[in-house]
């Protein structure tokens, strides 16, 4: 099925631009999970804003109840026992990469968060806004950035990257 | 900018926020039983203070959650958290 | 001769690096270092604009961002003139284009400047009172004619060519001010380690101490200890610092607005750097070391080119290393205005005399003065002066009589208002000092002013209270700092000057400048009645420029306090708001315009249908396609055909954007039956419904198909526009009301592409594509949901219709989209189908009667208005919006029905939101047209309409009101085509 699959940055060349490089990354399976840490069987991060990294991928807990399951694919299937939900959003999304020195710098310039390094530290994550669009933002290592971007929302995001990395102080 | 303290994420800017009106109307448990303009008044009537406003925000583009706040509605300052609905 | 009026040496100025410019196509040299203002000055020019409303002559009053008369336009190429820029700003640079404004034909000869001699027949308030009536006379001669007149610089008539970005930021001390104190209060702050932020709106660091010559700080000369700060500064890992930047707002819990000009002081700027940034800054704490801003004295003839603030002249002898006249007369109302006269004594300038407004000058600065052999003259008023183009000479009263005295420059040292923009922006109330006016008082949680803009002026007394306010700062925000303190020598004492009203004096004395407001204009107004400051305001527009009055408003303020006899206190300052400097729209605008201005969604068919040369339209932020013309074909004739093509074979819709949300949980039924107004808990598996969700007031919100895929799994879909909408207001009560119920919603809008395939052949077109699924109508019948697998992948087959023929929605993963919707074509094709876009669906749906919330709905539409009373779950205790239904208002008869409307002529077509009246010539309306199409497949347009007690009237004629007259139209059951629904369960 791979040559049928069509991700929403496909063939986009990864923009360079003098201290920050953004790259689309490889395709990702992805579940929201519900409801009670308990419910899953697999040990969830239960601060709001933290990740627990797996071999195969990482869980976001965006929320009180709500994570995001990263996985590649072919992943462990995740089962739900007891009072949760797991929705499949692997098609949902879209993920970059952006690293560099100046990483943060460039997503501030529609991120509104305090993103120093002492202030969001690698390991943290959140759901935010990049000017007009929505993103979920794990910060992967100081200088490393993974974005969620919704699907539609891609190619905008792509192009207010693409433009604010010109130039960036 | 407000800076808006969300029970569970911290202070956060506002653009990351939807407002919800003022806070303690719940629904009731049986609508049927009230008449028009107990009704009404759910619908409607709000207390619109100069001051403290015990308010709801919801944090949409960040936990997702909703929660109450007391704003200040001279100042814009944000006094204290309360508990869920 | 180039620059005859430079210093032979000093000044800040790069002399290795001469700048050609251009004033108003007149050649001159500059330095690197100076300002526009300090290089006009330099060749010898005063004269750069005229005044607003008199088009009196004007020069250079100021050196810095509080300049009113120096405006200039800036001409950088095509796309690029920047009008109303202050010249004491604005950097010069090799090439800069520089011209002067409101003047024709020329800056020496200006015909506007009859209105000069016209004065004394244009008073305050001229306008209002002049130009009343008749009330026809405004559009046609009133408007234009002022309209011509007003308006300052010429707006720019291309679109912007350069880039502006916008960044946010954070840091633990925000310092706005890089003079004395704010550059004290950073070295604090930052030898923390706290994170800071450095701004000011120069180009260079050091404010009032870039124009220091005497003074030693830490026994050092100031300009050292300036560059070792800076240097300090700079090391410093976590701070950062901006100069040429505006501190222009401040906004609520310590969001400061900054403009940075980045690269308008350079002749070839990179092309990858912005114009300007704006920075958006939340700082823990926030440091307000504006300065203070000099007053212009008030008195006859004090707007001619020549006449400046002492300060500026400071500035701009020190600091650029300029003489800005030959022979200077000095008024001074308070010692600092003494430097100035010290400045250009010590360059060569001769000072006439300094005219101390006060009884006695005595303190150091007088007697510095004195030794210097400066006559000094106390007991002294400015009575006027005289000159065209540029001061001549200055007649100066004392107790004795009067003299004239000839000067080319007149200084006025008229004492300092402290800058109070930030802090009064941040809701800070300032107190009066009657002996340095209003300063402030009450305390800004997170914001602390220091030096000059509350009140403390000394050198030593600013660096000693930005210390203390830079180290407590950056201890408030957790980090452990202690102010340094440094031995100031050479500064010596400089009594402030009062500010006071000035004396009655005959002629024209200016208080507002760029707004030609004199002292007389405002006296009037008091006499007409105004009291208050801000009404005085309003209608002498005084303060009212770009400058916002920094140079006038206090003095302005004396004058009525002065009038209507009240202590200054009592009337108070007027509101300071942002912008404290202009800020130019393409800031503010940032990336967002042209492709960025809004986020555009896309499906994941999209490029397959823009390939196919389908045309878009916009619903809400998505592209939808609109319809697929073939060669030769227009709008009109491809829907026709894809219309026919679905009724009659089959066609192939991209229904992706449908809002999609996943309900879960073992309430999720529950959850769903108290939502929607129909009856779902019993909804078995496998099962779909068309379900109608109102707002609590009742009125229609939404309506969608719920399905069932297990016992605690729904897929429930929502109009396009709506998906946000709806699932906010289930999270509302999920969260808020209903906690207790374990059903969690998340949104799969784009989880699934949605492939519509509709029309009589529709079984046969997807049969082989679907795995696993029988799909006869027995085992699949019209509404019906499976989960299974399509062309390989794992899909959600609906079986539904918004078309009214056989129907099947194919929902697989999105980025799987375009591969399966490629096959189905290839099907759809094959069967001599057709692909059909939003227009053709909408002629389709409205054939059935079937709505479209946001389009038959308006927000006060009921559930049974639209007819869809049948949905709601009878036996239902309660739903959102159920109590509403049986208030008087919506129970009561009159109401707009849903209705169809068959005009006479079968040829017309009317346009949605056209009145509908009960006699052609009635004006009174019954009703509206919601929706109309032209339509082959019933031969006349398909008009849906809300009309009062509509569905009463069928059979009644009415009348649309069409652009060209009434049309009669017959009401008729909106359900045009197959009303039994024979063909949709075929
Ligand atoms: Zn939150």
């Amino acid at each position: 099925m791979d040559d049928r699959v069509r991700g929403a940055l496909d063939g986009v060349a990864p923009i360079e631009a003098a201290g920050v490089t953004v790259s689309v990354t490889p395709r990702f399976d992805r579940a929201v999970l519900r409801g009670d840490a308990a419910a899953f069987g697999v040990g969830l991060p239960d601060q709001v804003g933290s990740v627990a990294e797996r071999d195969a991928g990482a869980v976001l807990c965006l929320g009180p109840d709500e994570w995001l399951a990263l996985a590649i694919p072919g992943g462990a299937v995740l089962r739900v026992a007891g009072a949760g939900a797991a929705v499949d959003v692997g098609h949902r999304q879209t993920a970059l990469d952006i690293t560099g020195r100046l990483a943060a710098a460039l997503l501030n310039a529609g991120c509104p968060l305090d993103l120093h390094v002492t202030a969001f530290p690698p390991g943290s994550c959140t759901r935010t806004v990049c000017g007009k669009a929505e993103i979920v933002l794990w910060r992967r290592a100081a200088e490393r950035f993974h974005v969620e971007v919704a699907r539609s929302y891609a190619a905008y995001l792509w192009a207010f990257l693409a433009e604010n990395a010109r130039g960036l102080r | 900018m407000l800076l808006i303290p969300c029970p569970f994420c911290g202070p956060r800017p506002e653009i990351e926020f939807v407002y919800g009106g003022e806070a303690h109307i719940a629904r009731p448990a049986d609508p049927s039983a009230l008449d028009d303009a107990a009704w009404a008044a759910f619908l409607h009537t709000r207390s619109n203070p100069r001051g403290r406003h015990a308010e709801r925000w919801r944090h949409l583009h960040g936990c997702a959650r909703f929660f109450n706040v007391v704003r200040d509605t001279v100042t814009d300052r944000f006094a204290e958290h309360e508990a869920g609905g | 001769m180039s620059q005859r009026f430079r210093t032979a040496a000093g000044g800040r100025i790069d002399r290795a690096r001469p700048l050609g410019f251009s004033f108003d196509g007149r050649g001159m040299e500059g330095f690197a270092g100076d300002t526009l203002a300090s290089a006009l000055l330099a060749n010898g020019v005063h004269l750069v604009g005229r005044s607003f409303k008199y088009h009196r002559p004007r020069g250079i009053l100021a050196a810095g961002s509080e300049e009113p008369n120096a405006l200039v336009e800036i001409d950088r190429g095509a796309g690029r003139r920047t009008p109303n820029l202050r010249a004491t700003q604005v950097e010069l640079h090799d090439g800069l284009v520089a011209r002067s404004q409101n003047r024709w034909p020329s800056l020496a000869f200006d015909a506007g400047a009859v209105s000069d001699r016209l004065a004394p027949l244009l008073p305050t308030g001229f306008y209002y009172k002049t130009f009343l009536w008749p009330p026809r006379a405004w559009a046609r001669l009133y408007e234009p004619l002022i309209r011509r007149a007003a308006g300052l610089g010429r707006a720019p008539d291309t679109a912007d060519p350069d880039r502006y970005v916008q960044c946010y930021a954070h840091c633990d001390v925000l310092v706005i001010g890089a003079g004395p104190a704010g550059l004290a209060a950073a070295r604090a702050a930052a030898g923390s380690g706290a994170r800071v932020i450095v701004c000011d709106e120069g180009a260079e660091f050091g404010g009032s101490l870039l124009a220091e010559e005497r003074a030693r700080i830490g026994g050092v000369p100031a300009a050292e200890w300036l560059r070792d700060t800076l240097a300090r500064l700079e090391a410093a890992p976590e701070t950062v610092l901006l100069a040429r930047t505006t501190a222009f707002g401040y906004y609520a819990q310590n969001m400061v607005g900054l403009i940075e000009r980045v690269t308008d002081h350079l002749a070839a700027p990179d092309p990858a750097l912005p114009r300007e940034r704006l920075w958006q800054v939340r700082a823990r704490e926030v440091i307000v070391a504006a300065g203070s801003i000099e007053r212009p004295l008030v008195f006859p003839g004090n707007d001619r080119p020549g006449i400046m603030l002492a300060g500026a002249v400071q500035s701009y002898v020190v600091r650029y290393g300029v003489r800005p006249g030959r022979r200077a007369v000095v008024a001074a109302e308070g010692d600092s205005a003494y430097r100035a006269a010290l400045a250009l004594h010590a360059a060569g300038v001769e000072v006439a005399m300094v005219a101390d407004l006060r009884d006695a000058a005595e303190g150091a600065l007088p007697q510095m003065a004195r030794d210097a052999g400066i006559p000094v003259r106390s007991g002294a008023t400015i009575v006027g002066t005289a000159g065209r183009l540029r001061v001549r000479s200055v007649t100066i009263g004392f107790s004795g009589g009067r003299e004239r005295v000839a000067a080319d420059l007149l200084c006025m040292g008229g004492g300092w208002t402290p800058s109070l923009h930030l802090y009064s922006q941040a809701r800070g109330r300032p107190r009066h000092d009657p002996t340095i006016g209003f300063v402030p008082r009450t305390p800004v949680p997170g914001l602390t002013c220091v030096g000059a803009c509350r009140g403390v002026f000394g050198l030593a007394e600013m660096l000693a209270d930005g210390a203390q306010a830079g180290a407590a700062a950056a201890m408030r925000a957790g980090f452990a700092a202690s102010g340094e303190s440094w031995a100031v020598e050479d500064a010596p004492s400089c009594e402030c000057a009062p500010p006071r009203a000035p004396g009655p004096g005959s002629g024209r004395a200016f208080v507002d400048f760029q707004n030609d407001v004199t002292a007389k204009d405002l006296r009037l107004a008091t006499r007409e009645g105004f009291r208050s400051i801000e009404h005085v305001k309003r209608y002498t527009t005084t303060g009212m420029a770009t400058d916002q009055g920094k140079t006038s408003n206090v003095n302005a303020l004396g004058i009525v306090a002065q009038a209507v006899a009240a202590p200054v206190e009592a009337v108070g300052l007027t509101t300071f708001r942002p912008p404290y400097t202009p800020v130019s729209f393409g800031a503010l605008a940032g990336v967002a315009r042209g492709a960025l201005f809004d986020p555009v969604r896309t499906t994941a068919i999209h490029g397959w249908a823009a390939a196919q040369g389908a045309l878009f339209e916009d619903v809400g932020a998505w592209k939808r396609a609109r319809c697929f013309p073939r060669a030769g074909e227009d709008m009109h004739v491809a829907v026709a055909r894809e219309c026919r093509t679905v009724r009659e074979t089959v066609g192939l819709f991209d229904a992706s954007t449908l809002g999609k949300i996943e309900v879960v949980g073992r309430d999720a039924a529950v959850f769903l039956e108290r939502m929607y107004v129909n009856a779902l808990a019993n909804l078995a598996p496998g099962r779909c419904r068309y379900a109608v969700l109102l707002g609590e007031s009742g009125f229609v919100r939404d309506d969608g198909i719920v399905g069932r895929l297990s016992a605690d799994r729904f897929h429930v879909t929502t109009g396009t526009g709506n998906a946000a909408l709806v699932l906010g207001l289930m999270e509302d009560y999920s969260q808020t009301e209903w906690p207790e119920l374990q059903v969690w919603l998340t949104s799969v809008t784009e989880q699934w592409a949605v492939i519509a395939v509709q029309g009589p052949r529709a079984r046969e077109a997807i049969a082989p594509l679907v795995e696993d699924v029988d799909l006869s109508r027995q085992a699949l019948p019209h509404m019906s949901v499976r989960s299974c697998q399509v062309c390989g992948v794992a899909a959600r087959l609906f079986a539904v219709s918004f078309t009214g023929e056989i129907g099947f929605e194919i929902n697989v993963g999105a980025d799987h989209g375009l591969a399966v919707w490629e096959q189905v074509w290839e099907r759809v094709q094959g069967l001599g189908g057709a692909v059909y876009g939003t227009e053709a669906m909408h002629v389709l749906r409205a054939e059935k009667g079937y709505v479209i919330v946001g389009q038959e709905t308006d927000g006060t539409v009921t559930i049974d208005d639209l007819g869809l009373g049948w949905a709601i779950g009878r036996k239902k205790q309660d739903f959102v919006g159920k109590r509403s239904l049986s208030r008087p208002d919506l129970a009561a008869a009159g109401r707009r029905q849903l209705v169809g409307l068959a005009l006479d002529d079968a040829s017309r077509l009317p346009e949605e939101g056209m009145q509908v009246t009960a006699a052609a010539q009635d004006r009174t309306a019954i009703g509206h047209v919601t929706s109309a199409y032209g339509s082959g497949t019933v031969g006349r347009a398909v008009v849906m309409a809300l009309v009062a007690d509509g569905r009463a009237r069928m059979g009644e004629i009415v009348f649309v009101q069409m652009t060209a007259g009434a049309m009669a139209a017959r009401v008729c059951d909106p359900v045009l085509v197959d009303p039994e629904g024979a063909r949709l369960h075929g």
